[in-house]
């Protein structure tokens, strides 16, 4: 008898439990801000202080707004969402893992962001699943590995942003079903690559720019297209590597890098007829560019 | 429509122009300086699709196309 009595305190307990939990409305719109609090709910009237507490209560294809200038925390990112913040400088410093991780099968939108890494943060943007996602405005710098590490099925856009002072590359898109397009972004003074595609990725980059990087833009057994790009004081400027690496370019410049272009092991390389492209003098050439083709 | 420095790429087809059923319509389209890639049909034709002469926009291989482009544009 007293054993049942027991475990019905315990199964009322849990039902409360259970009906607390369901009974807590989470937010369509979160707050954060320099003066939140995470013990908040995160709503316009009681902002939270980090993203991770936001996340905590919005619902899944929610909206986060960076309320003021400050820094925010790393953030696992697991459910469809948008992260906004305009006019303000917000931050996530991570001196060690990644800034920002995503792993979700949904949609992720995320706008004004500066990622700090300080050199010893791996990655600023580390994806390990997402549907589509969009990076706008954002400022990637300093960090260990990867300004973007997107090795997953999915696509990725990036606008009007930069991506600096990676360990390793600033954007590297490994992976077959992986497309992505970039447009007016600086890939800057990255060790590695300033963006690869590798493994069949398909990459496509516009009216941007890569300097100081030991190699600006590399397509390995995948597909590169550059168009309005200026490619100059890098080590090597475009590269088509293996059996499948293909890289089309037109109405580019490429100027002052130590290698203006090289083509190796089976890759192709494409300008354009007419010639849209300068590739300025004194930089030297590894391998043959292919039959140019013909713009319409 | 016109299109002029657009980034199509990545879509089913990037660029179509038809008459969507009516007999009395034909699309128009009439693009320069822009980037196709990546989409599974460059471009649909059955109606008027055109380029510019000098030719300025850059398809890139490897998409499908369905029917051929319009005699294209001269530019001034």
């Amino acid at each position: 008898m007293r054993h049942h009595a027991f475990i019905a305190n315990i199964m009322g307990a849990a039902m409360a439990l259970a009906f607390a939990v369901t009974a807590q409305a989470l937010n369509n719109r979160s707050f954060v801000a320099m003066t939140g609090d995470d013990a908040n709910n995160c709503s316009a009237g009681a902002y939270c202080r980090t993203f991770t507490a936001a996340l905590a209560v919005t619902n899944p294809g929610g909206e986060i707004v960076v309320v003021d200038s400050g820094g925010y925390g790393a953030a696992t990112i697991s459910q469809p969402v948008v992260i906004t913040a305009i006019g303000i400088d917000a931050s996530i410093t991570a001196t060690s893992g990644n800034a920002l991780t995503i792993n979700t099968t949904g949609d992720v939108t995320i706008t004004g962001l500066n990622l700090h890494g300080e050199g010893t943060g791996s990655s600023g943007v580390e994806v390990f699943a997402v549907g589509f996602l969009r990076l706008y405005n954002m400022q990637i710098e300093n960090f260990a590995s990867f300004g973007i590490d997107f090795s997953v099925n999915g696509n990725l856009a990036v606008y009007d942003s930069k991506i600096t002072d990676s360990g390793l590359d600033g954007l590297a898109a490994n992976n077959a079903s992986a497309k992505v397009y970039v447009q007016n972004t600086a890939f800057d003074h990255n060790a590695g690559f300033g963006a690869l595609a590798n493994g069949g990725a398909t990459l496509t980059i516009v009216d941007s720019s890569a300097h100081y990087n030991t190699i600006a833009f590399e397509a390995t057994n995948s597909s590169m297209a550059l168009y309005g790009d200026r490619v100059m004081l890098n080590t090597f400027g475009i590269v088509a590597a293996g059996g499948t690496g293909q890289l089309y370019f037109a109405d580019c410049l490429v100027s002052d890098n130590t290698t203006s272009y090289a083509v190796g092991d089976g890759g192709t390389m494409t300008g354009s007829n007419p010639g849209t492209t300068l590739i300025t003098p004194g930089q030297a050439t590894n391998g043959t560019l292919s039959t140019a083709t013909v713009l319409q | 429509m016109a299109l002029y420095s657009d980034a199509v790429l990545f879509n089913t087809t990037g660029m179509d122009a038809d008459g969507n059923g009516v007999p009395t319509f034909s699309g128009q389209l009439s693009f320069a300086d822009c980037l196709v890639s990546n989409s599974t049909n460059s471009y649909v034709n059955a109606g008027t699709v055109a380029g510019s002469n000098p030719g300025t926009t850059l398809i890139t291989p490897g998409q499908s196309s369905g029917g051929l482009l319009s005699p294209a544009i001269g530019l001034q």
